[in-house]
């Protein structure tokens, strides 16, 4: 539930009156009263609406892009992508880093400091729900949300073609990068794809395969899972994981370890990320149809922007997703 | 301006968990947890210089013990600001910027700031925006790391509000600047080749318009100099893009298709030796048995590339550290002369230049 005005009068024991007086800094107001009404504020991490700013001072053409980890290769092309689109509509973006933590997402869709006509948020804390609860236009991306709320990617498909790939290419044991045990996390959500997957190709699912990397999907975070499994000796000989920093960092263990890749273990990423496309060997990567998702969310917000009624393609903004075939599964020189 | 005596006494940071655990963190707790006044907290914030380094580290260390956030909306009716600062750069996909930036919001955060990022494209229009002041509504000062915009451009611009430049040092900085030794780290990158024996080394992107790309040249030849080795300029190769490994692997087709010989090749950054080291890979070419491999960044993908690459680090966590330290001062109202911190860079030797195996995990 938003905080409003009435809260912190409440809490200030004061008039709803004076504390208006104090937001809106106007003059006569005792020091107490207003020292008391500010320590309310923040105390109760109270925000003005800023719906109803807009109306006074206009528009300022920013908007707000969150995102879990500007590391990550496929973030960093997803903030390009919305950057492109966003300048062909003269909106300014700014980038705010969440860690995929849900008190940060929070606060951007509250409208963080103010200034911002509207925020893209992609999710890894909340949930459709709490975009209904945003204090200023939003759209959420990614694949935690709700489809016909946001500008969705369903990698479904796509994580039963690496599979089927796989088994296609005579591997029997393939471990996941990004196991996420929080229910509706994109983590859990592939890992149930990759499950129905191996299930209609005939595998047996080892759980011991089914790796919960943390929550951010790096490559440091990659090559140690990796690593824990393939010193495990537990027979391996794929292995699909949720990000490219996932899978860049795997691929770097399996190497100090002696290992070749694809012959002793065959590796699948996802964001088809330039960092995908240049590694030795070169990695077979999920395409998430990045620029895609980048349009629909940007023409979405502007829409809520705008103030239109939602387009009702917005169910229809699944992204297309492709699996894209390289070395890192088929042999050096093949792709 | 304060708020704790307004509601009594604060409680102290280890009730806190007890008595309301989603209760956001105010300065009020901070203070108590440092032991200092409400005001004291508020000024090590605001950057103001008379606090004592030890009572400033107490500070530091509370909103870091207790995840202190500035609550922009409540900072900004005080004191007119947001708690929040901007950090423009060209391209995020870059890794070098991807890294600093992950840096840059560590240290606002040890700070209780809230860093955004505006990836300007390396458009001019973007750049000259937040050098004049085109984003006080969002934030309090900016971070700029201009891409689009000459070194002479830059200093003729009329800088409005609190900024910090990065990029290549200035003759005449209109604002603080936070930089790296480009010419100086591009020297012992090549020297490093030189010592180990290689002689051809071929140096990759060049560019015609100065700046970064005019000092580690500069750098590249004077280590050659130093060596006596005379500079080929066959194995000198334009890459006007810095931001995209196909720069690096088109520089190296055309290097291998030239003819010339070469035993190494320094690259101008990271993401166009990985674009190199594909080149070679595919070629059968190995590295750094026929060809050592450098590269300028040392971001966080040298550690993972195959092989690992040698790459010398301009000193990138004393950069984001320097600029976050300036910019505060300056929004705590500092109004000298423009200051410049140029950063120690530092050579991280991996297996693309023949040395130790770097294991990640």
């Amino acid at each position: 539930m938003a905080v409003t005005m009435q809260d912190v009068a409440r809490r200030a024991a004061v008039s709803v009156k004076t504390v208006s007086r104090v937001v809106n800094d106007e003059p006569h107001i005792s020091p107490d009263k207003r020292a008391r009404v500010l320590a309310a504020i923040d105390e109760l991490s109270y925000r003005l609406n800023p719906a109803a700013r807009t109306l006074r001072t206009g528009r300022s053409g920013v908007i707000g892009l969150g995102l879990p980890d500007l590391r990550e290769p496929y973030y960093a092309e997803l903030a390009h992508a919305v950057l492109q689109q966003a300048g062909r509509r003269g909106l300014t973006v700014l980038v705010d880093p969440t860690g995929g933590d849900r008190d940060r997402e929070l606060a951007l869709l509250r409208g963080r400091g103010g200034g911002l006509d509207g925020v893209l948020l992609y999710a890894l804390g909340v949930g459709a729900g709490d975009a209904d609860a945003a204090a200023l236009p939003a759209v959420l991306l990614g694949e935690r949300v709700e489809p016909g709320a946001a500008a969705a990617v369903d990698a479904d498909p796509a994580v039963a073609a690496a599979v089927a790939h796989l088994v296609e290419t005579g591997r029997r044991r393939i471990a996941v990068l990004g196991a996420d045990p929080r229910p509706g996390s994109p983590g859990a959500r592939r890992t149930a794809a990759f499950r129905r997957a191996a299930c209609d190709a005939g595998l047996d699912v080892d759980e011991a395969l089914l790796l919960d990397v943390g929550p951010r999907w790096g490559r440091q975070a990659g090559a140690e899972a990796a690593a824990r499994l393939l010193d495990s000796g537990r027979p391996v000989d794929a292995l699909i994981a949720h990000t490219d920093a996932l899978a860049l960092g795997a691929l770097r263990a399996a190497l100090d370890r002696g290992l070749r890749v694809p012959e002793d273990l065959a590796v699948v990423g996802s964001g088809d990320t330039e960092d995908a496309r240049y590694a030795v060997p070169s990695l077979t990567s999920i395409a998430q149809g990045t620029s895609e998702v980048a349009g629909t969310a940007v023409a979405l917000l502007e829409d809520r922007i705008e103030g239109r009624a939602p387009r009702d393609d917005g169910a229809k903004a699944a992204a297309a997703v492709e699996l894209r075939l390289r070395e890192s599964t088929l042999g050096v020189g093949v792709a | 301006m304060t708020t704790a005596h307004a509601r009594g006494p604060a409680p102290a940071a280890a009730d806190r968990a007890t008595a309301d655990p989603d209760r956001p963190v105010t300065m009020a707790d901070v203070a108590a947890a440092a032991g200092v006044s409400v005001k004291t907290v508020s000024n090590v914030l605001a950057g103001h210089a008379h606090v004592r380094p030890a009572t400033r580290d107490r500070v530091l260390a509370a909103v870091a013990a207790l995840g202190y956030r500035v609550n922009p909306f409540a900072s900004r009716l005080r004191s007119g600001r947001t708690g929040v600062i901007a950090f423009a750069l060209p391209h995020l996909y870059q890794p070098y910027f991807g890294d600093l930036a992950e840096r840059v919001i560590a240290e606002g955060e040890r700070r209780g700031l809230t860093v955004v990022i505006e990836p300007t494209d390396a458009v001019a229009a973007a750049e000259r925006a937040v050098l004049t002041g085109g984003r006080r509504q969002q934030v309090d000062g900016a971070i700029v790391s201009p891409a689009a915009l000459s070194p002479a451009e830059v200093e003729r611009l009329r800088v409005e509000g609190p900024v910090v430049l990065l990029g290549p040092r200035l003759g005449a900085p209109p604002a603080d600047q936070a930089v790296m030794d480009d010419r100086g780290a591009a020297r012992t990158a090549v020297a490093h080749l030189l010592a180990t024996g290689r002689r051809r080394i071929a140096a990759i992107g060049a560019t015609p318009r100065g700046g970064s790309a005019a000092l580690r040249e500069a750098g590249y030849r004077d280590a050659l100099a130093a060596a006596g080795v005379p500079v080929d300029y066959a194995l000198v190769l334009d890459a006007p893009d810095w931001d995209r490994r196909s720069s690096g692997a088109a520089a190296a087709v055309r290097l291998l298709g030239s003819g010339a010989a070469f035993d190494a090749v320094f690259c101008f950054n990271d993401a166009m030796a990985f674009g190199a080291l594909r080149v070679l890979a595919s070629r059968g070419l190995r590295v750094p048995d026929d060809v050592a491999v450098v590269g300028f960044d040392d971001t966080e993908q040298a550690r993972f590339s195959t092989p690992p690459l040698t790459s010398v680090d301009p000193g990138q966590e004393q950069i984001a550290r320097t600029a976050v330290e300036l910019l505060v001062d300056r929004i705590g109202g500092y109004a000298g002369e423009p200051r410049v911190v140029v950063a120690e860079h530092r050579l991280a030797v991996r297996e693309s230049s023949g040395g130790p195996r770097t294991p990640v995990a």
